[in-house]
């Protein structure tokens, strides 16, 4: 008997929901051991349905239902086991019920008697304790367990028979709320309705007094009838053949009564939660939104008279934040958990792998992330395609997965987080990726573009290609998907929801689909700016920064690279594309040379990761802007994503920057996301890693160079000067005599003609006893990274080799070189003893440094470890055996000082020898140094006396 | 004010039935009802006090006063002690108990008449030879209750 | 196992205990609801019935049945509450709340420990 359309909806949603429950706490038995609440919670749901459900006679629910809670009656008592066979049946009747309750009014014509047969079987097959002599299938099993269970907890049973439908006290019998109210105070053992009557009967057990029930239950005394469970069960369990008997004759439809909404709502528990119509909410949310456009009228009205109306500015202010609490509370209240989709995934999984023999697991994360009722609901097909994508095509067999060194179980990992204010969802899978060189492939068979764009096209808009209808890399078009119809429908349902979706991929490690999702459909934030006159909207969410450029300004300037502009930004190049040109106000190009007598205002516009500046005329203000669709014959401008009213009443067209970018036919080149990343890296050690070179060369060809920290001075002299003492050279050098050096004597470099008269003598740096280096020309000094190649020249005056402006040069060693040159003032010493088995730690950042320490430490006999920072400095001191330290002072990451600090807190390391080396030898430096924890402060380039402080300092 | 006058039927029945079960319940004495002649004193000498004040359509003070012997033999019957391992604090504690409980069932007895009433919680007054004394036209009830050698007397004291 | 007892009258709480230690029982007292939890935080696990007085100083039989009841490790604990006869609204209130039973003050040793089995399941 179905009384009432709205009751009947109410135990449709509580009965779903129930259902959902189950099918959860199936699949938990199914992946881990069974787990007592979650029989419990199982068998309360089904229950649960099965009361109401009888309540409605709505018998072959209430069978279907019953038939399972008796399963799970047993199981919970310890009499049943059930394997992953039964769950699969258990599966299915639930899917069986589930569909009954979604169309009630048919359920009654449905079969089920499949589902039961297969129930029964499970119901009374393997028992693990034998019953009594009972072996007959007893349907009430449960029921006289629940009898015995209030017997032994001193719970009293009580029948209540009430009338139905009839005014008691003028109080409405709200069914569904009776039995709520029973079940707060006990539990429910059977109830049912006799429509010949018309009146329900209620079976329960609870811990009160007779006496109590009136107030617990809100009916009279006389309805009630205390049981005695010894005596009356059988008779009790009698009268519920006898409903089932009944319910099976024609349904005869009470006049309907109306009840009120609020009783209806309300449960009788005193929740705090009421439930409201979405339709209303909606409304709510349209006038917030009208509200908050015409707050922004008021506003823009008001504010020239802000100052002659005294006292208005704090109402306004007052009304400005109330209007916007209100719009985002109202907005808040349409926001759910993203795990209400989240939640369907593990079945499909579960199926999906059945059926394709894949082992697959599936992790959720960030299930309580919320979103936007309709963004959710519209996600729900997206994300199934995505997924099923990943497990058709993504997911290699369990085989293939061995034989490439991956676990058999493949993982697929669905993750929803936020970020920069939109809601990112991740499909991410560990399988074998998509081949970036098939879908190459197909877009030439295709003939999708033509070669020079091929050409120009960088990873993403590659993969990109994939959500193009039609097209699909499988090879066989499955069941499950390879269609080709799927993923773009992806795309633009993505797009419909005011999303993005990007691909990652890595060929044989797997593959990330991202969703970027907006917090909100209705309200967001944009900037107002005019081009040619024209106002429009462009929404905040993607806008990094406004740049403001200054005719004649030479440091910030649109710059042409093969017929695009650009404009250097902070080292990046930023494309460069008129908003003007984009929506078709501005045909002529020659209206660029005026704008650049103007200023110029650039919007730096960020998309996922890529970046590009949008020249616009004139920036207005901020404004929360209500998006409203675009109507149908502006829907196919793709540069647009909506309209708005801004707060002057004029309307305004809402820019959707993807569509704009699209247009403008830029391509981005995905190497530069990877040299973004390393130069944000270099960026910090530009500044170190330059090295101030002197280039020049002797009388032979050869391109020579030697860092300009070496050198103290270059000297030009004639080439009479030199004096000629024995084989050596000297000169006069502040009123004493130098001597010089020819470095074709020592270096394998070519000797030429002497030419010229004049000459150029180098003069090193903190040497103990100068010596001059001639040379013939001096080329230039340039600041440049140096990629030194020490392989292929290894000649001792040279540390190695590199390439400059496609030639190479040879770097000198200025040390080595008056070794060999003048080897009279240095001491070679033997020291292949001197440092055996000691290890120096040497930690430099600039590699030209870091490589002539370690050469002449290694010369010198040391063990020497490298790290370019005080924080690797630190690791390796805690790996290695490590003697001494030498240390740079200006290093990124971890400085000198600090490195040295961290060195003296730490106990193991307190004593051991810090040597700072640096190119700053001023006292107060040194007093710094000193202090920070370092026993000597030397100076880098001084390797004589570097080497002997070491050796003091080991005690060698 | 208008002094109304109580339904005495009603109220004393209540109490002296409330006396009678919550002792029987908690001790297993068969406490009766003494009734007094009217030379004896309105006032008694007694040394702890249970005492509770009452809000209904009337508002009054409840009292059940005893001998600290009494009270020790009550406690050591509820609580299965001998008298002499109680503390004093105890004996406090059992009084204002027996209070709760007394007050309790007077108040379901009550509930669906006119004399509906609320309760604070008890507190205990303690003292030697402690007196309560009230102006004599204070509507009030006075009963004593004894058995062996118990003796509890309980008043009521309507206030307005 | 254990039973505890929250009860500001410990005159009540040694009623009680002559009920549990006759049972077999362990008895853990708490004079008020911040006391029980503290107890409880110790030996939830052991404590395998708590017996609850309404009135409280400080928090009320009632409020502490509900916190007990939204902790995810004691909410399998029963509670039976145990009241005077005057608070029959209360008594409903408490059984839609979570709890297991309820005593009316007076009640006698018998009483208390027929309803101490019944509520651990052992009634006859």
């Amino acid at each position: 008997m179905i009384q009432n359309e709205e009751f009947i909806q109410e135990f449709v949603e509580e009965a779903s929901s129930h259902v959902n429950n189950v099918e959860s706490e199936l699949l938990k038995i199914e992946t881990s051991t069974i787990d007592l609440e979650s029989i419990n919670s199982i068998f309360r749901s089904v229950h649960s349905i099965k009361g109401t459900a009888g309540f409605f006679g709505l018998s072959k629910i209430v069978t279907l239902a019953h038939a399972m809670e008796n399963i799970f009656g047993k199981v919970r008592n310890d009499r049943l086991k059930i394997s992953n066979h039964e769950i699969d049946r258990l599966l299915s009747a639930n899917d069986h019920l589930r569909a009954l309750i979604e169309d009630v009014y048919k359920s009654e014509k449905v079969e089920i008697s499949e589902h039961i047969k297969k129930l029964t079987v499970i119901l009374e097959g393997k028992k693990v304790f034998v019953d009594d002599e009972k072996k007959y299938y007893d349907p009430y099993i449960v029921e006289r367990q629940m009898i015995q269970d209030a017997a032994r907890h001193g719970h009293h049973i009580y029948k209540v028979k009430l009338k139905v439908n009839q005014n008691v006290s003028k109080k409405e019998i709200d069914s569904i709320g009776f039995l709520k109210k029973i079940e707060s105070i006990g539990t429910i053992i059977y109830s049912y309705t006799d429509i010949f009557e018309i009146y329900s009967v209620f079976v329960f057990t609870t811990v009160l007094e007779k006496k109590l029930l009136p107030l617990a239950l809100d009916i009279s005394l006389e309805n009630i009838q205390e049981l005695d469970g010894n005596i009356d069960i059988d008779e009790m369990i009698q009268s519920f053949d006898q409903y089932d008997e009944l319910v099976k004759e024609e349904i005869v439809k009470p006049e309907n009564e109306k009840i009120q909404d609020e009783k209806k709502h309300n449960t009788s528990n005193g929740e705090d939660s009421i439930k409201v119509q979405v339709s209303l909410l909606n409304e709510l949310l349209n006038l917030a939104s009208e509200m908050v456009l015409a707050r922004n009228q008021l506003l823009r009205s008001i504010d020239s008279f802000r100052k002659s109306v005294p006292g208005i500015n704090p109402i306004l202010q007052n009304v400005d934040r109330i209007t916007t609490e209100l719009q985002e509370k109202i907005m808040h209240t349409r926001m759910q958990p993203i795990g209400n989709v989240f939640d369907k995934f593990p079945r499909i999984i579960r199926d999906l792998s059945k059926k394709l023999n894949k082992s697959i697991e599936l992790k959720l994360e960030g299930r309580d992330v919320e979103l936007d009722k309709s963004i959710i609901e519209s996600l729900a097909d997206p994300l199934t395609h995505l997924v099923r994508n990943a497990v058709d095509h993504g997911i290699e067999y369990p085989q293939e997965r061995q034989k490439n060194g991956k676990q058999k179980t493949g993982k697929i990992i669905m993750k929803a987080y936020h970020e920069a204010g939109c809601v990112n969802i991740d499909i991410i899978d560990d399988g074998k990726g998509i081949n970036k060189d098939i879908i190459v492939k197909k877009i030439v068979e295709k003939e999708l573009v033509n070669k020079a764009e091929m050409d120009l096209m960088g990873e993403q808009d590659i993969l990109q290609f994939i959500f193009n209808p039609g097209f699909s890399t499988a090879d066989e078009v499955t069941d499950v998907s390879g269609r080709g119809v799927g993923m773009d429908v992806v795309k633009t349902n993505i797009k419909k929801l005011g999303g993005t979706i990007e691909v990652n991929t890595v060929v044989g490690k797997g593959t990330t689909f991202r969703l970027i999702m907006p917090l909100t459909l209705a309200i967001i934030y944009s900037l107002i700016v005019e081009v040619k006159g024209l106002c429009f909207a462009l929404p905040q969410v993607n806008l990094q920064e406004i740049v403001r450029i200054k005719p004649n300004d030479a440091s910030k300037k649109i710059e042409y690279i093969n017929n695009a502009e650009v404009l250097r930004l902070r080292g990046k190049l930023l494309p460069i594309i008129y908003l003007s040109d984009i929506l078709g106000l501005d045909k002529l190009q020659k209206d660029r040379e005026k704008k650049c007598k103007k200023i110029q205002r650039i919007l730096v516009l960020k998309l996922g990761n890529r970046c590009v500046g949008l020249v616009v005329d004139k920036i207005y203000d901020e404004e929360e802007i209500l998006v409203k669709p675009l109507p149908k014959y502006l829907k196919d401008c793709k540069s647009y994503s909506g309209v708005t009213i801004l707060g002057d009443g004029k309307p305004s067209l809402i820019l959707d920057i993807d569509g704009i970018v699209t247009k403008a036919g830029l391509r981005f080149n995905e190497e530069d996301e990877k040299n973004d990343k390393i130069d944000l890296f270099k960026e910090k050690e530009d500044s170190k890693e330059y090295n101030n070179l002197l280039i020049f060369k002797c009388s032979g060809e050869e391109i020579l160079a030697v860092d300009l920290s070496l050198i103290s001075r270059v000297e030009k002299i004639n080439r009479r000067d030199i004096e000629r003492i024995g084989e050596n050279g000297y000169i006069k050098y502040r009123g004493d005599s130098l001597r010089v050096i020819n470095l074709e004597e020592f270096l394998p470099i070519s000797k030429g003609n002497d030419k010229g008269e004049h000459l150029y003598v180098i003069i090193p740096k903190l040497v103990k006893h100068p010596v001059g280096i001639l040379i013939e020309k001096i080329y230039d000094t340039i600041q440049t990274r140096i990629n030194l190649n020490q392989e292929n020249i290894k000649v001792r005056g040279l540390i190695g080799s590199t390439i400059l402006n496609d030639r190479i040069v040879l770097l000198i060693n200025t040390y080595e070189l008056l070794e060999i040159g003048v080897p009279e003032y240095y001491h070679v010493q033997d020291s292949n003893k001197i440092g055996e088995k000691r290890t120096v730690l040497v930690v430099e950042d600039t590699p030209f440094f870091a490589k002539v320490e370690k050469d002449y430490l290694e010369w010198a006999g040391y063990e020497v470890a490298m790290a370019s920072n005080g924080k690797e400095g630190l690791d390796i001191l805690r790996e290695k055996k490590i003697d001494a330290v030498i240390s740079d002072i200006q290093m990124p990451v971890m400085d000198g000082y600090t490195f040295a600090k961290a060195i003296r807190e730490d106990e193991k390391l307190s004593d051991l020898p810090l040597i700072a080396v640096t190119s700053m030898a001023d006292e107060c430096s040194k007093n710094e140094g000193l202090e920070a924890g370092f026993d000597y402060y030397e100076c880098k380039l001084d390797k004589e006396n570097l080497l002997s402080r070491l050796k003091n300092v080991l005690n060698i | 004010m208008l002094i109304m006058n109580i339904d005495r039927e009603l109220v004393e029945g209540a109490c002296t039935n409330a006396v009678k079960d919550v002792i029987e319940t908690m001790t297993g004495f068969n406490i009766d009802e003494h009734y007094k002649n009217d030379e004896e004193d309105h006032i008694s000498t007694v040394e702890i006090s249970g005492m509770m004040f009452i809000f209904g359509k009337r508002n009054a003070i409840f009292s059940l006063s005893m001998t600290k012997e009494s009270a020790a033999t009550i406690v050591a019957y509820m609580t299965g002690i001998p008298p002499f391992e109680l503390e004093d604090e105890d004996l406090y504690d059992g009084v204002a108990e027996l209070v709760n409980m007394i007050t309790g069932r007077i108040k379901a007895q009550l509930i669906n008449t006119e004399y509906y009433f609320d309760l604070t919680p008890p507190f205990t007054i303690v003292g030697k030879n402690h007196y309560i004394v009230h102006k004599s036209c204070v509507t009030n009830i006075f009963k004593k209750f004894i058995v062996e050698n118990l003796e509890i007397d309980l008043k009521v004291y309507y206030l307005d | 196992m254990k039973i505890l007892s929250i009860d500001d009258s410990s005159i009540v709480r040694k009623i009680i205990r002559g009920a549990v230690e006759t049972l077999g029982y362990e008895l853990l007292e708490a004079c008020d609801g911040i006391e029980g939890f503290l107890v409880l935080e110790k030996e939830y696990k052991n404590i395998g019935l708590i017996l609850l007085d309404w009135n409280m100083p400080g928090m009320n039989g009632y409020e502490f049945l509900k916190k007990a009841k939204a902790n995810n490790e004691y909410k399998k604990i029963p509670v039976m509450m145990v009241t005077t006869e005057t608070e029959e609204g209360n008594i409903v209130k408490s059984i839609q709340a979570g709890a297991e039973n309820y005593m009316i003050k007076p009640f006698t040793i018998e009483e208390m420990m027929k309803k101490i089995l019944e509520c651990l399941g052992n009634g006859c």
